[in-house]
């Protein structure tokens, strides 16, 4: 067995062709890619394996709400579940079941219908609207007020722990190590270039570093004295007690694509009098042992983790006001989590080099998308860590770009 | 019944045998346990089987009780019913 796990010794040497820091989707593809390319990894992790957003979150495989120079890893990642357990060896639970961008009134279905037509210049042309009758046709159990929405039958639902977990067992049975409960101390360098990665467990020399840090990733940028431009924003969400299939689908409201519907209903929250801190809107994921994924809310407070009553309520009632039978039924919820998504201002990743310090590769801010996303961006940032150039354009996602800092 | 066959997170009905294979993989603290199995993830929050399986880790591994890491408790510390938890008459 290639994990090492006995060793925190910190005089220990070792190399690699590749350091990859952050075991989250990110990090973890980006390593599997480079050791079926035959190069010697190693990643590092600060807590476990998928302990970020990685292992928390809607468990979404989605696409349809990302930005144009992202959706070419949404194409390959999503081309790549479909065969994934014969790939990596490990079955991820996934299925390929379509999701809807759900409308709670006229005006978000107009601008719905908008927005599907920019879709379709961005390339997404399976996608297309559903109106109500059919809507409610489709999915019984949704409330009378939804009119319906956009349908993308390319979206999934995946375990996202598993997948995390099946990456870095694969990882291993490549002969490549994952040393977790690892704390990145420093990275030396040689005049401009990464040299070695010193850790609690020991010092790697290597000629390339990667940072898949996700929320973490401006920590590992000040060890280089660089700014990275990704901050934490926290997303809370319920899980239920398991119940027997509910929707064959995953869902979310108009509220994570319309900044005008997001605004009108942190005013109308407003005016009832509650907490308006977060962002709360509607989403939806049954995982394949029955549990219920209810969300969410987005907030930003550092990186406070805990799961704090107001966000709990807030999904509660947004969960029972569209979906009424969950509700009716006293469906229970057995527990709930908070995780940090890498956010950053133009809802874009940073991924390739960074100028003045050599050998140091970007690879993170997904912001949310990491499981429809994160392979594909793995295997750009592994060709470009192994062969200096990529398939997929990086040009988007420089570092450098002015929306970051805007 | 073969010990392997134990029953050791009641509520999503994980066995000692499915524990073990998760150590074999490399797992060493509850929580890798618990994402590789769902042990612990089921409606008690691991209250029991957490405390099992930490033994379970240190029969099969030898690391002392202080070096094996808990598992993350969360919140309900009881089932919830959606529609109480959203009136907030939790």
């Amino acid at each position: 067995m290639s994990y090492d796990f006995a060793t925190y010794d910190k005089n220990y040497h070792t190399d690699a062709d590749v350091v990859v820091i952050g075991a989250g989707i990110f990090g973890l593809s980006t390593a599997y890619f480079l050791s079926r390319m035959g190069k010697k990894v190693i990643l590092l992790e600060k807590k476990d394996v998928g302990s970020g957003a990685s292992g928390s979150n809607e468990a979404f495989v989605w696409g349809c709400t990302r930005k144009f120079p992202v959706l070419p890893f949404y194409r390959f990642s999503q081309q790549f579940y479909t065969k994934i357990h014969e790939t990596i060896g490990y079955d991820v639970e996934y299925i390929n079941c379509g999701g809807y961008v759900i409308a709670e009134s006229e005006r978000e279905m107009e601008l719905l219908e908008g927005w599907l037509e920019q879709r379709w210049q961005d390339g997404l042309f399976e996608m297309k609207m559903v109106y109500k009758d059919e809507f409610h046709k489709r999915l019984p159990g949704f409330s009378d007020h939804v009119m319906g929405g956009t349908y993308n039958p390319l979206e999934g639902r995946v375990n996202s722990i598993l997948v995390c977990v099946g990456f870095a067992s694969a990882i291993r049975d490549l002969g490549n190590e994952v040393w977790t409960k690892t704390d990145v101390t420093a990275i030396n360098m040689k005049g401009n270039k990464v040299h070695e990665v010193v850790t609690n467990r020991g010092t790697i020399r290597t000629d390339c570093v990667v940072n898949a840090a996700g929320s973490w990733a401006a920590d590992i940028g000040k060890l280089v004295n660089i700014d990275v431009p990704v901050i934490p924003n926290r997303m809370t969400l319920l899980v239920s007690e398991p119940v027997a299939p509910f929707l064959n689908t995953v869902c979310m409201s108009a509220v994570y694509v319309f900044d005008e519907i997001n605004k009108a209903k942190t005013q109308a929250r407003i005016a009832a009098g509650e907490d308006v801190k977060m962002e709360a809107g509607y989403t939806y994921s049954q995982q394949a042992k029955g549990n219920i994924l209810l969300g969410s809310t987005e907030d930003f407070v550092g990186y406070d983790r805990r799961v704090n009553f107001e966000n709990s309520k807030a999904i509660a009632k947004v969960m029972g006001d569209v979906n009424p039978p969950l509700r009716d039924k006293k469906l229970n919820v057995i527990r709930s989590f908070a995780n940090f998504f890498p956010y950053t201002k133009d809802d874009l990743p940073v991924i390739g080099p960074v100028p003045g310090v050599e050998g140091f590769v970007m690879a993170s801010g997904l912001n949310g998308g990491g499981m429809g996303l994160g392979i594909g961006a793995g295997y750009t940032v592994a060709q470009y860590c192994a062969l200096g150039e990529t398939h997929i354009p990086i040009h988007y996602f420089d570092i450098q770009r002015e929306s970051l800092y805007k | 019944m073969d010990n392997k066959d134990l029953i050791i997170c009641r509520c999503e009905e994980i066995t000692r045998g499915q524990i073990e294979a998760a150590i074999d993989k490399g797992d060493r603290t509850v929580n890798e346990i618990k994402r590789r199995t769902t042990a612990c993830m089921g409606i008690c929050g691991g209250k029991t089987c957490s405390k099992l399986i930490t033994n379970i880790i240190r029969e099969k591994t030898g690391i002392d009780y202080e070096g094996i890491d808990q598992n993350n408790a969360r919140p309900p510390v009881r089932p919830i019913p959606l529609d109480a938890l959203g009136e907030g008459e939790a």
